[in-house]
């Protein structure tokens, strides 16, 4: 493969590797607080953006 | 220096900003103020443990800023629901994270002062400093109200200042009072409780053990002695059986002086408020809101409502059908456009091209390509909600919902559903009975919310529309948004006998009088809408394309390309006459030809695809229902959020050679798409039949991660699950049987 290509594989990978981490960290926030803070409405608790930290003073 | 200059003149860390609260009854328009306070300064966000929206936003003071907390509306402070409990804990400081407010904004509605001010005076136990906000001002002006504004500030102690919420009208009196109130400590003048009702009350207090007193506020002793059953005895941790008898104990006075002491405090209240306002409220007799009253012979009557009801839902699609196609070709220009611009700067990567002409752009701009609708069905949402109209039409639903065991409090959840479903289980709160709000967490998902829009108009535009014109597809659009509503009458019949056995509840309802929609809000409703529509764009449904991309691009086969140009020859040489050699050549001069063999390369590619060769696996599942393995590849992607199916579609066909800048759109791709082999075989994929199948399939099946994961945190994952496999359950059932009926009739 020439070096054009291996840049090439390379960009497509990073794009597509971004893409999955950052669906699982949405559905990790689903599942958490009933909605990523991209997303509709919020299941509350804290610890994430929308409603700040969380009684252990936690916040991602 | 007084606390405002203080706060105007404090140090940038941290900045301490005044706490205000704004709390007030049910439509009184006090949203509609606190938007016009703080502008577009909000924050959305729910209080600790508990799914009662929060919302905070900060507004100008004179020279500082205050944090402004917008209560959840409620008509008394006997916290049944968890909107008002939340009211009590704020106001008494017990929730985590959330200060004391140290002022309040008590919004009434100025054309029915007396049942608001019952609430303002229960509040004015705590002490806080006050100010009383006589909103909706232009109704009572209309009314022939004549309030004493004057006087009744003299008689309560506290600033009192006109304001209509709507135009934004006496704010800047509202704000300066606000501080007039933090700088004076303005408190309202409590009632003089008789003599029953404060023996009582002392006898409460010394009969509740050290331990329970000491976390207990003056109002919250209050509330123990006058509610039914308080949530505070949890709260605070006391033996239900003890506080129990200690409450019953204390209340003798009260029914010595021949008072229940549950009723005691509207009593005692009334009384105290009739007095208060006196001479305040002139004309009294003029208060009927005649205009209102004469609009609601029609729009609440039994028969006339709900046919003008149904009407102006009708009106509303077809509207939304037929007023976005400009818009839409708008869109669907651009996105061409963008291919076209950005595809050659990728000539020299042919991977990465495709990944961003046939996976980014064409994924994403086939989502985006339905915000028009998105925009033109909030118009209407948020007039009819500005107008008053859907308080009416909750009343009219009442009748309907009484008959399947729940009741007109169920239907303000299922309107929100149709924007969300999100926000419309998170209103299913304010229904006090847990069986009811069960029932209605369960069904809220089936009502037809705004992401089954883009399905929809995407079907009824390739097909229902060109073969049945432009009406009946306006009808369909309307019908799809009703299916859900009627499967969901009969299932709630079902599980109110069956399932989660409860009786109906009496609903009690207060008609809004009817106002000329404020256009501010309005556009404020769409552009919400509209910003969480492309914000969704861009992050879940652009990685979800990017993901669905990749499946559907790899593996790449290094022979594949030779072996299907090979197979194209010779069944070139076949049919031209020709040997294969000049059938190859052919190849390379006919533009026509290279064109069709492209294609089939594309297509094999997408045939041999990980999704293609999971679509073709589990093709069998969906077959009764019509569907061939694109579609199947559609709604398996859609299951983490339904409107997915329509940037799959749109990749699918890009990438197998079907949409280019020759074929034209998507809709036009899904028109030529045929059966390669089976009974069907050089048949259409979608015929009518199909495509009614699809639309039933996405308006019952459960095709949404958020909606479960919210339906599990407001009652739990076994309900969530439940929730899974009965719609989905249900919508194939529904996609069989549309299919197989309607293909006898074809």
């Amino acid at each position: 493969m020439s070096a054009l290509q291996w840049i090439e594989v390379a960009v497509v990978a990073l794009i597509v590797g971004g893409a999955v981490s950052y669906l699982v960290a949405y559905v990790r926030d689903v599942i958490r607080f009933g909605s990523s803070s991209s997303g509709p409405g919020c299941g509350g608790g804290g610890g994430c953006p929308s409603c700040g930290p969380d009684k252990d003073g936690n916040s991602n | 220096m007084s606390l405002i200059e203080g706060m105007a003149s404090a140090v940038e860390t941290p900045r301490r900003l005044a706490r205000v609260a704004m709390l007030g009854n049910p439509n009184t328009g006090k949203t509609s103020l606190f938007n016009s306070l703080t502008g577009l300064r909000q924050r959305v966000g729910n209080y600790p443990g508990i799914t009662v929206e929060k919302k905070t936003g900060v507004m100008q003071l004179g020279k500082g800023e205050a944090e402004l907390i917008d209560l959840p509306g409620t008509y008394s402070l006997a916290a049944a629901s968890p909107d008002e409990r939340v009211v009590v804990d704020v106001l008494t400081g017990h929730v985590s994270g959330t200060e004391r407010p140290e002022a309040l904004v008590c919004v009434v509605d100025a054309t029915n002062l007396q049942r608001n001010l019952f609430l303002v005076s229960q509040v004015a136990e705590l002490g806080i400093p006050m100010v009383l906000a006589l909103n909706l001002w232009d109704s009572a002006c209309k009314q022939g109200l004549n309030i004493n504004v004057e006087l009744l500030s003299e008689r309560l102690g506290v600033p009192v200042v006109p304001t209509i919420g709507r135009t934004g009208e006496g704010l800047p009196q509202l704000r300066a009072a606000i501080v007039e109130a933090l700088e004076k400590s303005a408190r309202m003048r409590r009632i003089e409780w008789p003599e029953s009702a404060a023996q009582a009350e002392a006898k409460l207090r010394s009969a509740i053990p050290e331990s329970v007193r000491s976390q207990l506020k003056e109002l919250e002793l209050q509330r123990l002695l006058f509610d039914a059953d308080s949530a505070i005895i949890e709260r605070v941790g006391w033996n239900h059986e003890e506080a129990r008898e200690v409450i019953e104990a204390a209340r003798k006075p009260l029914w010595d002086a021949g008072v229940n002491p549950l009723a005691a405090e509207a009593l005692f209240q009334y009384a105290h408020l009739k007095e208060v306002l006196d001479g305040v409220v002139l004309s009294p007799e003029e208060a009927l809101p005649r205009g209102s009253e004469s609009i609601d012979g029609i729009l609440i009557h039994r028969f006339w409502g709900l046919l003008v009801f149904v009407g102006m839902m009708f009106v509303v699609f077809q509207a939304v059908y037929a007023g976005a196609g400009p818009l839409m070709d708008l869109v669907d220009a651009a996105k061409g456009w963008t291919q076209d611009l950005v595809g050659p700067w990728f000539d020299s990567m042919p991977m990465l091209q495709s990944l961003v002409t046939d996976g980014v752009i064409e994924g994403v701009g086939a989502f985006v390509i339905f915000l028009p609708q998105i925009l033109i069905l909030f118009l209407f949402i948020a007039l009819l909600e500005d107008t008053g109209y859907m308080a009416r039409a909750a009343f009219l639903m009442d009748k309907l919902f009484h008959w399947c065991g729940l009741n007109g409090k169920s239907f303000v959840p299922f309107l929100s559903s149709y924007a969300c479903a999100v926000p419309g289980i998170m209103a299913t709160r304010t229904i006090e009975d847990p069986k009811a709000r069960l029932t209605t967490i369960l069904l809220a998902p089936l009502m037809s919310c705004s992401a089954r829009l883009p399905v929809y108009v995407l079907l009824i535009g390739a097909f229902v529309e060109p073969q049945l014109g432009p009406f009946w597809a306006g009808v369909t659009l309307f019908a799809m948004h009703f299916v859900g509503l009627f499967v969901a009458v009969i299932l709630a019949f079902v599980f109110t006998r069956f399932l989660i056995k409860t009786k109906p509840q009496p609903f009690v309802l207060e008609l809004p009088a009817y106002h000329a929609p404020r256009m501010e809000n309005v556009l404020f409703r769409m552009y919400e809408a509209g910003k969480e529509f492309v914000q969704r764009a861009g992050t879940v449904i652009l990685a979800i394309t990017i993901i669905i991309w990749a499946l559907l691009y790899f593996p790449r086969p290094a022979d594949l390309e030779a072996q299907e140009t090979r197979a194209f020859a010779a069944e070139h040489a076949q049919t031209a006459g020709v040997s294969e050699e000049e059938a190859l050549a052919a190849l390379e001069s006919d533009e026509e030809l290279a064109a069709a063999l492209q294609a089939r390369i594309d297509g094999a590619y997408v045939d041999q695809s990980l999704l293609g060769r999971m679509g073709k696996g589990l093709q069998p599942i969906f077959a009764p229902a019509g569907f061939d393995w694109k579609i199947t590849v559609g709604v398996l992607a859609s299951f983490p959020a339904r409107e997915v199916i329509v940037s799959t579609l749109g990749i699918i066909y890009s990438l197998g050679g079907d949409v280019d800048e020759e074929s034209g759109s998507l809709r036009d791709a899904m028109r030529k798409e045929t059966w390669d082999d089976g009974a069907r075989a050089g048949s259409t994929v979608f015929n009518l039949p199909v495509v009614f199948a699809i639309m039933v399939f996405f308006a019952l099946c459960s095709q949404c991660g958020s909606t479960l994961a919210v339906t599990a945190k407001e009652s739990n994952w076994k309900w969530a699950a439940f929730t899974f496999v009965y719609m989905t359950g249900l919508a194939w059932i529904g996609a069989v049987l549309v299919y197989q009926v309607g293909m006898q009739f074809l």
